[in-house]
């Protein structure tokens, strides 16, 4: 049996929009701050054999990661979580997506069932990221974990994490982690209750 | 520091809550109010914060004393850090998901950076972030 985690950036008013949780470079262009959010996912990414997303967060990720994984082209950091996201199995629920990269399952329909049936085999963790398809995820009730980094700002507009999800009640959850990055990130993770 | 719905609701509550560090520590403290009806105030200590609340808060913050909270009252919240008047900002994270409910910080909140002071998690898995206010947010 695996878990489903559910991993997420988010600025300190919610927003989880990724052209909002960001660290501003340094002025000579160097931004450790977003390498080191890098290294950590390249981390969760280590525990993982199956990411599991929506469209639009899979063409948000594929083909840019695996470009960077081909070519290099990006600091130390990037092209290692490049490297370990391309060699990773992945599953796209969508409707309308025709053809998809290497490693890549299309699901049409029936996420409860599909999620189910793949946290029974057994394996290393399921990562979920993104936010349409993650939010149904949890409304299902079928996340295990929470992994949330909490960045240093405030957005003032964007998606809010959670926002549309319609819960039957509060859920409760288990605080199992918080790791500070020198960002002044907050790395947090939670179990279901 | 509260706004005038913190304080209604806090006046409604605090004076008859029993007696407990908190509650004696709350209903002792001096509450600057940001309200157009400051004749209609009467849990005290109390003092309007003028017409003008973010003079007022300036110059309540350029006298000697202790430190000032501003606590809930978020309609004043977005005010004090609009202008650059909250030096610390402390945010608690509970552990729960809701979905749905009143969010710190309303849309339209222009963007701004923080850095992390401290972090501490409770035995409830409560978590307590400090925060020092570091200026606007240069959008890339």
């Amino acid at each position: 049996v695996r878990k489903l985690v559910y991993a997420i950036n988010v600025t300190l008013d919610g927003c989880c929009d990724h052209t909002k949780a960001f660290l501003e470079p340094r002025g000579d262009g160097s931004n450790e701050g977003m390498e080191e959010i890098l290294q950590h996912y390249t981390r969760l990414l280590g525990e993982t054999d199956l990411l599991v997303y929506g469209r639009k967060t899979y063409q948000l990720m594929v083909p840019y990661w695996p470009d960077v994984a081909k070519n290099h082209s990006m600091p130390k950091a990037a092209n290692e979580f490049a490297d370990t996201f391309d060699s990773l199995d992945k599953l796209v629920f969508s409707r309308t997506l025709e053809g998809a990269g290497e490693k890549t399952r299309i699901v049409r329909t029936d996420l409860r069932d599909e999620i189910l049936r793949l946290k029974q085999e057994p394996g290393k963790l399921i990562l979920a990221g993104g936010v349409a398809l993650s939010s149904q995820l949890i409304e299902l009730g079928l996340v295990d974990e929470y992994r949330i980094v909490v960045f240093p700002s405030v957005a003032g507009e964007g998606r809010r994490l959670m926002e549309g999800v319609s819960l039957k009640e509060k859920l409760p959850l288990q605080l199992v982690e918080t790791k500070v990055l020198k960002s002044g990130c907050v790395a947090l993770r939670y179990a279901k209750a | 520091v509260l706004g005038r719905r913190t304080y209604d609701m806090w006046s409604g509550f605090w004076p008859k809550a029993p007696s407990s560090p908190m509650a004696d520590a709350i209903n002792a403290a001096t509450k600057y109010i940001a309200t157009h009806r400051p004749k209609s105030l009467a849990w005290g200590p109390f003092e309007g914060l003028g017409p003008d609340i973010v003079e007022g808060i300036r110059r309540i913050k350029s006298q000697n004393g202790r430190d000032l909270i501003l606590w809930g009252s978020s309609t004043l919240t977005s005010t004090v850090l609009d202008r650059g008047l909250a030096d610390d900002v402390l945010l608690l994270v509970y552990p729960v998901l809701l979905g749905t409910g009143k969010r710190i910080f309303a849309e339209g909140t222009p963007p701004r950076s923080f850095e992390l002071t401290s972090t501490k998690a409770f035995p409830s898995g409560i978590i307590m972030n400090s925060y020092k206010a570091a200026g606007p947010l240069r959008i890339e």
